[in-house]
Order: structure tokens, then C-alpha cells, then sequence
């Protein structure tokens, strides 16, 4: 009994000693911040003991902002500028941010330790700020240029045509009097630019493809936006418990400038060299790392694909647990099934991405949002189709059935649900193929699964990358179609020859 | 009462919202006889019979099965007791004929091996061999041999009573006659008592020892198809015989 009590014991301590021991790096889906949350994670592994778990690609700054909030995330890579106006929701002022940067990181760091208990690392020595670019052929110049011309094609990315500092501050700043214009994914504008569907999109400074197309950059020529300078973000407890992790993160400060930036995401993103090889030429170039360890698996897609599956089929399997035997008590009560079903209508009509973003102050990031972020998309089919199933038995057989001196309960599981299980199974079978489609987004807050490969593919805008996550998700919806088929005839009772 | 009335049906009103479906019908059925409940569409016969195995209440009155008024029963205590052969076969179509036919006697919890000798007396009795039927889908057989798995299933737990509502109305006259003569032969061989609603007056006369004809809801007449036929009690029962013979 001593012995066993003081080897749990010890398990607790090595939990806890091993938990101690990793660190968490998060990233927000485009590149340079993929690069940067690579960076740190290599900075450290190669310079201490700590073990690193890589968190990139999550959808956006709330979602980051909010990982690390919720201890997810150790440290990520975010700019001062997001941190003004999407973070602490403050409207840039131009000239106090442009003129005296140092004054205001210190003002930034006073709010966000005051507000969330958060720190600052010292920048990577680099600004990414917002840009306007156009094609060469355009003759623009500079922002004013754009006064008035609401008939050129706008293809500004959603975030852009959000924000404060982005199109609607623009606008108003420079008296552009121009229409708010569509959105477009960031990835595919420049292509967009360059076969001239759109005369002028949003770009970030340091954006390597900038090298690859000749697109004229607008003079900002009143200095409307504020620089984004790029630092580690971490919360002040992590601070105070790893001092060493931000002594390493401090070697970093300052190594990038904007030239070099580009070159990194130049190579990453257009010459498509792996992420950990960018990373670990600059640091080995930096001298903060020696030997280039293990890549991190090139063709990671076993590993997505089993993400997929247990994301798919584990929300799949608890919303059978609750929508069937919801409907079963919901089929002899109309208005409270019209009821439920509506509601589980609503939730269907959710934007998928809207959803994954509700579940993250509730459930944090990863795996168990999504789940239960599908797990709510899979109710509908399922609750709707058995409960009419149950509802559609031939009232004759029912009939039979009591006069035989059946239970009601002998009633729904040998004559009811028997003669509703194809309907039933054809709801299942809907909910786990919407299921596979939907997961692919579980991406963006960091659950994994085809949707990475997917995600990061469009970011940057390699198509190979988003087929190697497209096709296996197309195969397993295939696979899963014709396997529930199976299954149907399976536990679907005989009727027919 | 006498101890061999099975069913005493005593001042039964049954009332669906405002529409009176049954006006204090009263009679009495003996053990072993064959009662014939007649009338049109509309007059409460098939009601009548479906508040003997209680699957509809009455709104007034009472009725007493085996000496026990049925609303001292558990339900399904009753109906297992009770055979009921509806107007269609209502056969579970998951089900094989065998499955089918050993309904009751599972529900009972009868011994399986006892099961199955029942289910192939049965398929004999009903003239459908085991060998060929037992493990069929109803889907499978023809109307008038669905109809007679019916029969077998009501039959199956020995019960004290069987009621039959309108079983041959989907069938074509041939079968109809065939069922019919099958009907006859069980009543004769097996001494149970049946209770058979029917809108044929000849069906009614050739299987009942007494027949019931309601009409509206209220009793018309309740007597042997000799009374019947020679002391019709009003106008309406002559014209009643009439035109069922002319049909």
C-alpha cells in the first residue's frame, strides 16, 4: 500500500515536472508569424531544456490573443499596432505612435499588464505595417491618390476592411470618399493584383511575395498607419515562472529588420523551403543555433488525417448520444420537438467560423472546442430524422403492437426504432459527412486535423498544400459515405428480398 | 351473472368530443360462443371492440372480462390474454412469419423450445407449412396468407378470447371465403370465444352464433341469426338484411 501511494505520488511530481517543462508557442496563420513562433520555438529548444509545443495557424488575433489568455498558448508573435486597436480597442493616434515609438511600447505594456496581466518582449527589431499596394501600370502613387476613384476594383482582406486602422480609419483619415468594397482572402490577392481582377489590395511591409511581383507600393504620404512593430506576447506569470525562456526570446530582439523579414518570408513562402529550415538558417546565421534537429514531418498528413477522424467521429458519436435519445422522448410531444428542432435549426445556420469563434471564450483553443463545436452541427440531421422516423411508424402497427399487450417501451425498441433505422442512419450519415467538410476549419483554433494543410496552403497560396489536405478530406468523406453505408445495411431490418 | 359469461359488456357509452359513438350498449357473450357485432361504417362496432382489450376507454359504463372488470387489468395483461386480429394484417414487416407468430408467447416468457412447437402448430393449423413460411418476410406472402399469420399471432398464447375487427376487409372474395371457412373450422375445433365485427350480414350469419347489429351508436337487436332472420326488430334490420343479401 506505501509503495503504491508514494508511486502516485511520483507520477503527480513528473506530471507536473514535465508540464513544467514545455512551453507552448502559438502563431497566427499567415507566414512571417508562422516564422516567428518558429523562430522562438527553435530559439529555445536549441538553448535550453524546455520542450516546445508548436501552435501555429490559429485564426486571428482574437483567437491567439484569447489562447494565451486561457494558458493555451505560452507565447506567440503579435504586433504593437493589433495590439492598440484590436486588443486594447484604442484608436491608433497617428502622430503620438509615429513620432515617439518608445514612449508608446511602454504605454502598450502599461494597459495590457494593468488590463490582462500580460508582457511584452523586446521587438524583433521590425515593422509590419499595413501598405497599399497597386499594379506598376495603375500610375498611383500614393494613398490620396485614391480620392474619389471608387472606380477602381478594391480587393482589401476582411481583417483590413474591419478594422479601425485598416480601410475604415483610411477612409476617414484621407477623406477617400470611397464605398466599402468586398472582402478577398489575403492569399489569393496578389494574383488577383497581377492578372489585374483588382487594381489595389492591402499588403503588410514585410511580405516576401512583395519581391516576387513588381507592385508599386502607395506612398502613406500622411502617415496614417501606425507601425507595427513585432514582439513576443506572453502573460506576466509565464514571465516570472520562466525566466530563461525570456532571457532566450531577449536574444532575439532586434535580429530582424524589415529587408530581412522579407527575405525569411520570401523564402518560406515563395521559394517554399520549410518552415523549421528558414528558422534554423537565420538562427544558426544569428548564432543562437548549432545543429539542425529532426524536421518536423514534411508530409504530416497520417497525423492530420487521424485528427480529422477523431474529431469527426467523436462530436459524430455524442450527438447520437443526445439527439436519439432526444427525439425519442421528444416524439410524442410536438411542440417541445418543434421547439428543439428549431433551435438545433439555428445552430445549423451558424457560420461555421462564427462557431469555432463563440466556443473560445467558453473552451479555450484546440480539440475540445471544435468537438463540441461540431458536436453541435451534427445535432440537427440526427434529432430531425429520428425523430421523424419514429414519428412516420404506421399508426396500423402501432396498434398491433398494444393490442398484442406490448410495453411502450417493447413498442419503440423492437417495432419503432427498428423500422426508423434507415432514416435515422441517413441522419448520422449526413452528420458525419457535414462533419468532415466542417472540421477542416477546426484549423484555425488550433485542433488540427486536413484543415492545416488546407489552411496553410491558402496563407501561402501553395496549391500542392492545400490538395495534400484537400483530397485525404474528399477520400475520408468518400470513405465515410460508403462505410456508413455499409453500416446501414447492416442494422436495417430485412424487409425485402 | 351466470359463470359462463366470458364478457359482459354493461351500459358502455363512448363519446369523441361532441360526437356519441356509442349510446349504453349492453350484452353479454358466453364462454365459446361466437358473437358477430354488425352494422355500418359508423355505428361504433369497431370502437365497441377495441374497449375489450382497453386500447379506447369508455366514457360510461363498464365491462367485466372473466368475471374481472377489465379496468381492474394491467393493460397489456389483458391484451395478452386477448387476441385481436386487425383490419389488416399488420404483420411487422421486420420480422419473419415465425418471429411474428411467437410474439405473445415471448411477451409471456414462455420457454423458447415451447415457443417454437406453438408457432409450427400454428402454421399447420393455418395451413401454411412451416418448412415453406416460418422464416419468411410477410412481404413475402400473399394477402390472404399474411392474414392468416395474423390470425396465428392472435392465436398464439392460447388466449381466452379473440377479436377479430373487420379482418377480411382487404382481401378479395375468394380469400374472403377461404379465410372465412378457416374461421369456422377454429371455432369449431378450438371452443374459443370470438368476437367477430364485420359489415356483411352474411358473414355475420354464417360464423356467428349470435349476432349484434348496432346501428348510430345504440343497440338494434342482439339475438341467434334465426331470431334475427325470422323477428326482425324494426324496419331497419329487414331493409339491414336485404340489402346485405343483394350485395
Amino acid at each position: 500500500m506505501r509503495n503504491k501511494g508514494l508511486f502516485i505520488l511520483l507520477g503527480m511530481f513528473s506530471l507536473v515536472f514535465l508540464q513544467g517543462q514545455t512551453v507552448s508557442i502559438g502563431s497566427k496563420m499567415h507566414g512571417e508569424s508562422r516564422l516567428l513562433g518558429e523562430i522562438m520555438a527553435q530559439a529555445i529548444e536549441q538553448n535550453s531544456d524546455f520542450k516546445v509545443e508548436r501552435r501555429f495557424g490559429l485564426g486571428g488575433t482574437l483567437i491567439c490573443f484569447e489562447a494565451l489568455h486561457t494558458n493555451e498558448v505560452d507565447v506567440y508573435p503579435e504586433y504593437t499596432g493589433t495590439i492598440i486597436t484590436a486588443i486594447l480597442h484604442q484608436e491608433t493616434s497617428h502622430k503620438a505612435v509615429n513620432n515617439k515609438s518608445d514612449s508608446s511600447i511602454h504605454t502598450i505594456e502599461q494597459q495590457l499588464e494593468a488590463e490582462y496581466d500580460m508582457n511584452l518582449g523586446k521587438s524583433f527589431g521590425f515593422s509590419n505595417s499595413y501598405a497599399l499596394i497597386a499594379n506598376a501600370e495603375s500610375g498611383l502613387q500614393s494613398i490620396s491618390d485614391l480620392k474619389g476613384r471608387n472606380d477602381l476594383k478594391y480587393g482589401f482582406s476582411n481583417e483590413f476592411l474591419k478594422r479601425k486602422d485598416g480601410f475604415p480609419g483610411l477612409n476617414k483619415y484621407y477623406n477617400l470618399q470611397l464605398e466599402t468594397p468586398r472582402g478577398i482572402d489575403h492569399g489569393l490577392a496578389y494574383q488577383a493584383l497581377a492578372s489585374n481582377q483588382i487594381d489595389v489590395t492591402d499588403a503588410y511591409s514585410t511580405d516576401g511575395k512583395l519581391q516576387k511581383y513588381e507592385f508599386h507600393l502607395l506612398e502613406d504620404d500622411r502617415q496614417f498607419f501606425p507601425p507595427y512593430d513585432a514582439v513576443p506576447i506572453y502573460r506576466k506569470e509565464f514571465a516570472e515562472q520562466h525566466p530563461e525562456v525570456i532571457r532566450i526570446l531577449n536574444q532575439l530582439a532586434g535580429t530582424l529588420d524589415e529587408k530581412k523579414m522579407q527575405a525569411l518570408n520570401y523564402r518560406y513562402e515563395v521559394d517554399r523551403i520549410p518552415l523549421a529550415t528558414v528558422a534554423f538558417d537565420f538562427l544558426n546565421e544569428q548564432g543562437l543555433a548549432q545543429e539542425q534537429a529532426g524536421l518536423t514531418a514534411r508530409y504530416p498528413v497520417v497525423r492530420q488525417l487521424l485528427e480529422h477522424i477523431q474529431l469527426t467521429f467523436i462530436a459524430t458519436f455524442l450527438a447520437i448520444l443526445l439527439a436519439v435519445p432526444l427525439a425519442i422522448y421528444l416524439s410524442n410531444k410536438k411542440r417541445a420537438a418543434g421547439f428543439a428542432l428549431s433551435v438545433t435549426g439555428i445552430l445549423q445556420t451558424i457560420p461555421s467560423l462564427a462557431l469555432l469563434g463563440f466556443m473560445i471564450p467558453l473552451f479555450g483553443i484546440g480539440f475540445t472546442p471544435a468537438v463540441i463545436a461540431l458536436f453541435l452541427y451534427a445535432l440537427l440531421p440526427i434529432l430531425r430524422n429520428t425523430y421523424t422516423g419514429l414519428r412516420t411508424t404506421d399508426p396500423l402497427l402501432i396498434e398491433a403492437a398494444q393490442g398484442m399487450g406490448m410495453t411502450r417501451w417493447q413498442i419503440l425498441r423492437e417495432v419503432r426504432l427498428p423500422l426508423a433505422m434507415d432514416v435515422i442512419m441517413a441522419g448520422i450519415r449526413t452528420a458525419l459527412i457535414i462533419n468532415i467538410g466542417t472540421a477542416t476549419l477546426a484549423a484555425f483554433i488550433g485542433a488540427g486535423g486536413l484543415g492545416e494543410s488546407i489552411i496553410t496552403g491558402i496563407t501561402l497560396n501553395d496549391h500542392q498544400m492545400i490538395l495534400r489536405g484537400a483530397i485525404p478530406a474528399a477520400v475520408l468523406a468518400l470513405a465515410a459515405d460508403q462505410g456508413m453505408a455499409l453500416v446501414e445495411r447492416a442494422v436495417k431490418p430485412k424487409i425485402d428480398y | 351473472m351466470t359463470t359462463c359469461d366470458i364478457i359482459q359488456v354493461i351500459n358502455i357509452s363512448k363519446n369523441f368530443g361532441q360526437t356519441i359513438a356509442l349510446d349504453q350498449v349492453s350484452f353479454t357473450i358466453k364462454e365459446g360462443e361466437t358473437l358477430c357485432i354488425i352494422g355500418m361504417s359508423g355505428s361504433g362496432k369497431s370502437t365497441l371492440l377495441k374497449m375489450i382489450n382497453q386500447l379506447l376507454l369508455p366514457s360510461k359504463g363498464q365491462i367485466i372480462f372473466d368475471g374481472k372488470n377489465i379496468e381492474s387489468f394491467v393493460p397489456i395483461e389483458l391484451r395478452r390474454q386477448i387476441g385481436y386480429v386487425l383490419q389488416q394484417p399488420a404483420l411487422f414487416p421486420h420480422w419473419t412469419i415465425r418471429k411474428n407468430i411467437g410474439l405473445v408467447p415471448r411477451l409471456l416468457n414462455w420457454p423458447s423450445e415451447k415457443i417454437q412447437k406453438r408457432i409450427d402448430e400454428l402454421l399447420q393449423l393455418m395451413q401454411l407449412p412451416s418448412g415453406h413460411f416460418a422464416d419468411r418476410y410477410p412481404s413475402q406472402l400473399s394477402g390472404g396468407q399474411q392474414q392468416r399469420v395474423g390470425i396465428a399471432r392472435a392465436l398464439a398464447a392460447r388466449p381466452k378470447a379473440m377479436l377479430y375487427d373487420e379482418p377480411f376487409s382487404s382481401l378479395d372474395p375468394m380469400t374472403r371465403s377461404d379465410l372465412r371457412k378457416e374461421v369456422l373450422y377454429l371455432k369449431k375445433n378450438l371452443n374459443i370465444t370470438n368476437v367477430f365485427v364485420t359489415h356483411h350480414i352474411r358473414e355475420a350469419f354464417s360464423l356467428g352464433d349470435k349476432v349484434l347489429i348496432l346501428h348510430k351508436g345504440r343497440k338494434i337487436q342482439h339475438g341467434t341469426p334465426d331470431e334475427i332472420r325470422s323477428q326482425p326488430a324494426n324496419e331497419f334490420v329487414t331493409e339491414f338484411i336485404k340489402t346485405g343479401y343483394e350485395e
